[in-house]
């Protein structure tokens, strides 16, 4: 027992290394400070028990913040997955220049948010291309803008994140699929399976592991959004853009509201947790692929 | 051996006499804004110049961005690190000067207090806790251009608020894309500096005098919303960097804006023919043309160990001389130095003159520590009247009623 | 596959990539532009003159050669790290029995929900308390075992066939080599996406460094990219120019660890 016991130790010592070191502190007072009305400036907080976290469920803002941002979520990460997932697997077919497509896909994801973000505000501008070209196709543009009009604003903000996200994920869908041994393809091939069966059959279980990671990465990255937002909109028109973690930077770190923002923060990382293990048992963490 | 040692510690006191030297310097840490690489060189001479009339004082600059140095600058006070010396933008001000970390500046500027202007901003309970340092304001710019087009004299730009939604609905043209008036569209922490000066110009206040009763609900300042959303029906609605933009490109006929767009416009070279004018009053006879006041203020942390060198560095970058290089560079802030409006590079310039006739008419928000809650609660009421969910009146007794309520229960 | 469909996928992903880059399309030509005003106008677009002027000023306006250098230095030294520490914790967690096991593993990815504005006072309290602020250590050391990254070793390392690790058990190699000589030759891909995964969220980094630093020695380029912005105005060609040179880098890493995730398993390790 000792034996095992020592190796692994050592092996798991970097996470309780930084762990321990890095984030218990903060974790542990963020926290705390979650329980006080701590103002920032103001040196000495005060233990206010559970004020905080009931004050959240009357404060209107707060949920509209949740409502926006379990919209974008929602509305999100199924076309950002299902885009990747198809492009990856047009992409993994015998055809010229796979390198090239893939690169190109994946060239938005990693330019800095920042910028794109700034890029579609003028793309998005009452003078901007998309107007322009929704004049060309007929289609009717709001009267105040993409960014302006509270019907519009927080789509134009989730094609842009589609926009942007799907080309990570679809190198993740092109390295799984990958791993699908060739001998399954021949095999079904020989028995005669059509397109949709070899699908069915050999892909999509191979691809089952790397889409709950898509969409568990998806899911923690997407109630988190908070750059597009302070770029583009900061949070408005009429706060239809407002969204949780924006929310929590404006209470405490313009506001100067801490307390508040620790308790609106753990409050969404509570609600991340239990949407993750819901999707983890869905999904089934860790289930073979064999199966 | 002997010589070694000898050597060696020769070395050593030449090391410990070095230090010591370097040591007597007080070090001041100064956080500023200013990074643009016009503008940074300036205030680097600057601080040589203040450190060769001072030279047992080093300083060590260090940079802020506009977009989040309030975020640096709030974290290095909660964690007790702040600079000895901080530039502030006149919007923060009074949120830092009423939480106990800035120095307590009266006993050293009473004196000299008549000197300057602007010191609003920086009070609180009395005392000032902030140095003025640069002034800005804003203005009506207006194209001569598309005035002509539209059948108005150029040279004479609108004055009251009927010529103005006058002249903005004669220079429209949406199909065209030409736009008579430029107005924010819901840009947090912009749209109440766009609405304001309508408020102020129609002699309509935010607070009493106190600071204790909202009084956003008057009849002067519904009058002034009911204005503004109508001169919005106009224009272009957007933020002001693409207004500011699209009045470069000659598609807006009027818009209000500050020193920057001037720079911009010299700076390009741009084929403009613009002029720049008071923002216009309510009427001939009645109210002012107010505008918004903004501008950079320096402070010192109330925890610094150098607290008399700290103040040399306020006042030597305060100087007239000093700050009127800084502002040169900048383009067109005004030192607080109420002697600057003298100065031949404001008299001299049309452009820069209407900048300094507007300061006289330029006020800042209430000095109030709650500043952010109420200018949230502005541009909230501004917002539904903008998109036709409330009235004017509606949306600004509600402020009114809302902001009442938040100012009793501090 | 049949010719005609292969060139009507062909022409399909062709119009897709070119939707996909049409921003950063226009972002390159207006870095290439001289005049500091947007155009988001067509009309306007073909009369100016282009130049790689601003590519140059740039570099010769602020140190962007040193920004450059300083991310680069953080992000390989974080990708090392990461590639090296979240294999042994990932196979630790992958292959080991101990205590704790789940709940340590849930404390993993639990780190990854928190919002991280709410942690920057504490963090920035605890770097100045060890001395790190301003240095290479603080843009370094908290970042060197990547949630992810353990949780994606763990993932790939869990599904690997446990009979050459047995095998080597037997013949009595130490732990240590059975990770290093048998365990992660298998695992490229899982390592390339890692690395990737890894050097992209270093890379683009901005708050904590942001915080946790502020002489211009110390700079990384998404700082050095928020000082393109002013109060009022942005400088739109330098920064796009910049976020361009900014792009290079994990443009080349990518290409070169494309190769890797491509290639494959071809040990005959998963074969049934």
């Amino acid at each position: 027992m000792r034996k095992i016991f020592s190796p692994t130790l050592l092996f798991l010592s970097p996470w309780l290394i930084t762990l321990i070191l890095f984030w218990l502190f903060p974790l542990i007072y963020s926290l705390y400070l979650s329980f006080t009305d701590y103002t920032i400036l103001n040196p000495h907080p005060n233990f206010i028990g559970l004020k905080n976290y009931l004050n959240l469920f009357s404060d209107p803002d707060f949920l509209t913040a949740l409502k926006n941002t379990s919209l974008f979520v929602v509305g999100t990460i199924p076309f950002t997955t299902l885009i990747a997932l198809f492009l990856a697997l047009i992409v993994n077919q015998k055809i010229p220049l796979k390198g090239f497509f893939r690169a190109g896909f994946f060239l938005p994801s990693i330019t800095s948010m920042v910028v794109i973000a700034l890029i579609f505000t003028n793309l998005y501008a009452k003078d901007g291309y998309l107007t322009f070209l929704c004049h060309l196709l007929g289609i009717p543009t709001p009267e105040k803008g993409f960014l302006f009009s509270t019907s519009t604003a927080l789509p134009s903000i989730m094609l842009m994140d589609v926009w942007v996200s799907f080309g990570y994920y679809l190198i993740l869908y092109v390295a799984a699929l990958q791993a699908i041994p060739n001998e399954l393809y021949e095999a079904a091939e020989i028995s005669g399976a059509s397109f949709w069966q070899k699908f069915r059959y050999v892909t999509l279980p191979y691809l089952r592991p790397m889409t709950l990671l898509i969409v568990l990465i998806n899911t923690i990255r997407s109630f988190q959004i908070f750059i597009e937002i302070f770029v583009m909109t900061k949070g408005g028109p009429l706060n239809s853009t407002l969204t949780v973690v924006y929310s929590v930077y404006e209470n405490g770190l313009v506001r100067f509201q801490m307390g508040y923002a620790s308790a609106m923060a753990y409050v969404l990382f509570f609600i991340i947790m239990i949407f993750s293990l819901l999707q983890m048992k869905i999904f089934g963490l860790g289930k073979g692929v064999e199966e | 051996m002997k010589r070694k040692f000898g050597t060696i510690l020769a070395i050593l006191l030449l090391f410990v006499g070095c230090s010591r030297t370097e040591s007597d310097k007080t070090v001041l840490q100064f956080w500023q804004f200013w990074t643009d690489p016009q503008v940074k060189p300036t205030v680097l001479e600057l601080i040589q110049k203040f450190e060769a009339e001072n030279p047992e004082i080093k300083v060590v600059v260090t940079d802020l961005t506009w977009t989040n140095g309030h975020e640096k600058i709030v974290v290095a006070f909660a964690s007790n690190s702040a600079p000895d010396v901080l530039e502030l933008g006149s919007d923060w001000v009074p949120e830092f000067s009423s939480q106990n970390v800035l120095l307590d500046l009266s006993p050293a500027v009473d004196s000299i207090k008549n000197r300057f202007r602007m010191w609003e901003p920086g009070i609180f309970d009395g005392k000032n806790f902030a140095f003025p340092w640069m002034l800005d304001t804003r203005v009506l710019f207006y194209n001569k251009d598309l005035m002509k087009k539209a059948g108005l004299d150029p040279n004479r730009p609108p004055q009251t608020w009927s010529e103005l939604l006058n002249y903005a609905k004669k220079i429209n043209q949406p199909h065209q894309q030409i736009y008579g008036f430029g107005a924010n569209a819901a840009e947090r922490h912009r749209l109440y500096k766009k609405f304001l000066p309508f408020l102020w110009g129609n002699g309509a206040k935010i607070l009493s005098e106190d600071n204790s009763t909202c009084l956003i609900n008057s009849k002067e300042a519904i009058e002034a919303l009911n204005f503004y959303i109508e001169l919005t029906k106009f224009g272009l609605l957007d933020t002001q960097r693409r207004l500011d933009e699209a009045f470069m490109q000659g598609k807006i006929g009027l818009v209000i804006s500050g020193g920057w767009l001037l720079k911009e416009i010299q700076k390009n070279n741009l084929p403009l023919n613009f002029g720049v004018v008071l923002i216009p009053k309510p009427d001939r006879n009645r109210g002012t043309p107010a505008s918004f006041a903004g501008g950079e203020f320096l402070v010192i942390n109330q925890k610094t160990k150098h607290a008399k060198d700290a103040l040399k560095l306020v006042r030597f970058l305060t100087r007239l001389d000093n700050c009127l290089e800084l502002c040169k560079t900048i383009g067109t802030p005004s030192p607080s130095d109420t002697s600057a409006i003298y100065d031949p590079y404001y008299q001299n310039d049309p452009y820069l003159r209407v900048f300094q006739q507007q300061l006289k008419y330029s006020f800042s928000p209430p000095a109030t520590p709650k500043w952010v809650y109420i200018e949230e609660k502005i541009e909230r009421a501004i917002e539904e009247a903008m998109y036709g969910r409330k009235t004017p009146a509606q949306a600004l007794n509600d402020a009114k009623v809302e902001i009442d309520k938040f100012l009793k229960s501090q | 596959m049949k010719k005609i469909s292969k060139i009507a996928l062909l022409i399909f992903l062709i119009l897709v990539l070119l939707g996909t880059l049409f921003p950063l399309i226009w972002m390159f030509y207006s870095s290439l532009l001289s005049h500091t005003v947007s155009l988001a106008s067509l009309a306007e677009i073909f009369k100016q003159n282009l130049t790689f002027r601003n590519y140059a000023e740039v570099f010769s306006q602020i140190p962007f050669g040193k920004f450059l250098f300083n991310s680069v230095f953080v992000a390989v030294l974080v990708t090392l790290g990461n590639l090296f520490f979240c294999s042994l914790v990932g196979y630790a967690f992958a292959r080991k029995r101990f205590p704790f096991k789940k709940s340590l593993f849930i404390s993993v990815v639990l780190v990854l929900m928190i919002p991280v504005h709410i942690l920057i006072i504490p963090l920035f309290i605890l770097i100045k308390f060890l001395g790190w602020y301003d240095t290479y250590l603080a843009l370094i050391v908290p970042w060197l075992v990547s949630p992810l990254g353990i949780f994606l070793m763990r993932q790939y390392i869990e599904v690997l066939p446990k009979d050459l690790e047995e095998a080597a058990r037997i013949d009595g190699a130490g732990e240590f080599k059975i990770l290093f000589r048998v365990v992660l030759p298998l695992c490229k891909p899982a390592l390339a996406v890692v690395a990737i995964q890894v050097f992209l969220a270093n890379w683009n980094l901005f708050l904590f460094p942001f915080i946790l630093t502020s002489s211009e020695n110390m700079r990384t380029v998404p700082v050095a990219l928020a000082l393109f912005q002013g109060y009022q105005t942005i400088d739109w060609p330098h920064l796009f120019a910049a976020s361009g040179l900014a792009t290079l880098p994990v443009l080349i890493l990518f290409l070169f660890f494309q190769r890797q995730i491509v290639a494959g398993l071809t040990t005959g390790a998963l074969k049934q």
